[in-house]
């Protein structure tokens, strides 16, 4: 058995920060990750990052995440790809399968950056060829540089669905409309923009009825909703479409974190079932904490600061730094934090937030499990 | 209902090579890094892919559009998330059923297959107690076993 002062499990925004902040406070570091890339889901974000007080405005995901990249290796850490964690055992230990063997880490302390899995929409033809989920489409064009489809109508209307929109328009795909169920755009009016300058429909109150095709998806029928989002007879249209991609939302994968015996609660803010925690990062379990999508879905800019605030206290609880330097390391990023969620669209965050802190006292969440490792 | 007003389309300078979906030139991205040239093999056809790319990848440039059928009703399956977590992508790859194509590189030679339910694991040549031999167990623990006897 190997032993290591912090194990980071997930090396995309949240973990590469985690491990890079442990780091700096003195921790040897292992960075576990299956891929065989670090940097998660950064090298598909080729747009540029904003917020007006976070300190990554301005920047596109894929120059961040080589920069981050760069600093965990000079910082030292182990970066273990091709590296899945299965298990999650009593003293704080890790089970991670290679191609072609398995064996066991011991940690002083976990950090659980494993990230968030797409949504999937049930509607009849949703599973034929050519329905993916919207990062699924990004990262087929924006990694491997690869049109999934020719004509995309794409479901969702947050930022993931409009971006990747445009970015769809970028790659060269026609985007025949964009949907969303709800009565307004979900996502940030600039992103929103950039789709309605490029001419591309945005159906609003409408949801997707069918896709058909002979064994591929060929047309889409998308339907108006009434004020219960039942569809309405008789609204019905009709796209010609290779591609439905579905940006609709994410769900937190937090396996690992059932595995420890972490307290859950379900947030619909965040996402669905996420680890409670507290604004250390720090889970039911003593050691083990918890950074970016899997604590919550948000952004890759949160997930970073999230992730420093992680790394640093995780330090702390593997015995390489005091509380006092921890908390000083911390400020930073609470405060970048804080002003990530400030406005009305960190406000489901903030609420998630808050109702995971106020945990069972507060109706919305609902505690589940409570054991530990 | 609230439709935004149609315009002319404004389009960044795009490029796509007419006989495959690849994005040769992208406006953010720029041209396409130079990759070297790999030959798979699915059911028996020749696939251009390019080195270091996954198999769904060069399938999908290849407007390949059926990766495998269910168990049950048979019906198609190709990508759902593209970053190996949903497994709707999996083949059979030089014998080896439940590939994940969405995370597997192309290799030189690759052998691709539809995959026809769960799979059929290939016998290992020349090795009768490699730990893939046998039927499926839904186990990824036999893919060394196999891939290895594959060369």
């Amino acid at each position: 058995m190997r032993r290591i002062d912090v194990a980071v499990v997930g090396a995309g925004p949240a973990g590469l920060c985690a491990a890079a902040e442990a780091a700096r406070h003195g921790c040897e570091v292992a960075l576990l990750d299956e891929n065989a890339k670090a940097g998660g889901q950064l090298f598909k974000q080729i747009h540029k990052f904003f917020g007006s007080r976070a300190h990554h405005a301005g920047r596109r995901g894929i120059d961040i995440g080589a920069e981050l990249l760069d600093e965990v290796a000079g910082l030292g850490v182990h970066v273990c790809l091709g590296a899945a964690v299965w298990g999650l055992y009593e003293g704080k230990t890790l089970a991670v399968a290679e191609s072609d063997h398995s064996w066991r880490l011991a940690a002083g302390a976990i950090v659980l950056a494993t990230g968030a899995t797409e949504n999937g929409l049930s509607f009849p033809g949703w599973t034929l060829p050519g329905v993916m989920g919207a990062g699924c489409a990004q990262t087929m064009i924006n990694v491997h540089r690869v049109l999934p489809g020719r004509r995309v109508l794409m479901v969702g209307s947050g930022n993931v669905g409009l971006i990747v929109a445009y970015q769809l328009l970028q790659a060269g795909a026609e985007v025949a409309a964009v949907v969303d169920v709800l009565p307004r755009v979900g996502g940030y009016p600039v992103h929103a923009a950039k789709i309605a300058r490029a001419g591309v429909p945005v159906l609003t109150g409408h949801t997707v009825k069918a896709v058909a095709g002979d064994g591929v998806a060929e047309e889409a029928t998308v339907w108006a909703v009434d004020e219960h989002f039942h569809g309405v007879p008789g609204s019905e249209q009709a796209f010609r479409v290779d591609t439905v991609a579905l940006a609709v939302g994410l769900s937190p994968m937090a396996e690992l974190a059932w595995l420890a015996g972490c307290r859950m609660g379900y947030v619909p803010e965040l996402g669905g079932h996420v680890p409670v925690h507290d604004g250390r990062m720090t889970t039911s379990v003593p050691g083990v904490f918890v950074a970016g999508d899997v604590s919550g879905v948000e952004e890759a800019s949160s997930a970073m600061e999230e992730g420093r605030l992680a790394g640093g206290w995780a330090a702390a609880a593997a015995g390489k730094t005091t509380t006092e330097r921890a908390a000083e390391a911390a400020e930073p990023h609470v405060a970048a934090l804080d002003g990530l969620r400030s406005g009305p669209y960190g406000a489901h965050v903030r609420r998630g937030k808050q109702a995971l802190a106020d945990g069972a006292a507060t109706a919305q969440v609902q505690v589940l499990g409570g054991g530990g490792v | 209902m609230v439709s935004w007003a149609q315009r002319e389309p404004v389009r960044p300078h795009i490029v796509v090579t007419a006989v495959t979906r690849r994005i040769v030139d992208h406006p953010v991205l720029g041209p396409a890094p130079a990759r070297a040239p790999v030959t798979i093999f699915m059911g028996g056809t020749p696939v251009a892919a390019l080195e270091g790319e996954p198999i769904a990848a060069a399938l999908a440039a290849a407007g390949v559009r059926v990766f495998r059928r269910t168990s049950k009703r048979r019906e198609p399956r190709q990508i759902f998330c593209g970053i190996g977590r949903c497994t709707d992508c999996v083949m059979v790859v030089d014998g080896q059923p439940n590939v994940r194509t969405c995370v597997t590189p192309v290799r030189e030679g690759m052998r691709v297959e539809v995959q026809d339910g769960r799979g059929v694991w290939e016998r290992a040549r020349g090795d009768s107690s490699a730990p893939g031999d046998g039927p499926a167990t839904g186990s990824g623990d036999g893919a060394a076993g196999v891939r290895g006897g594959d060369g």
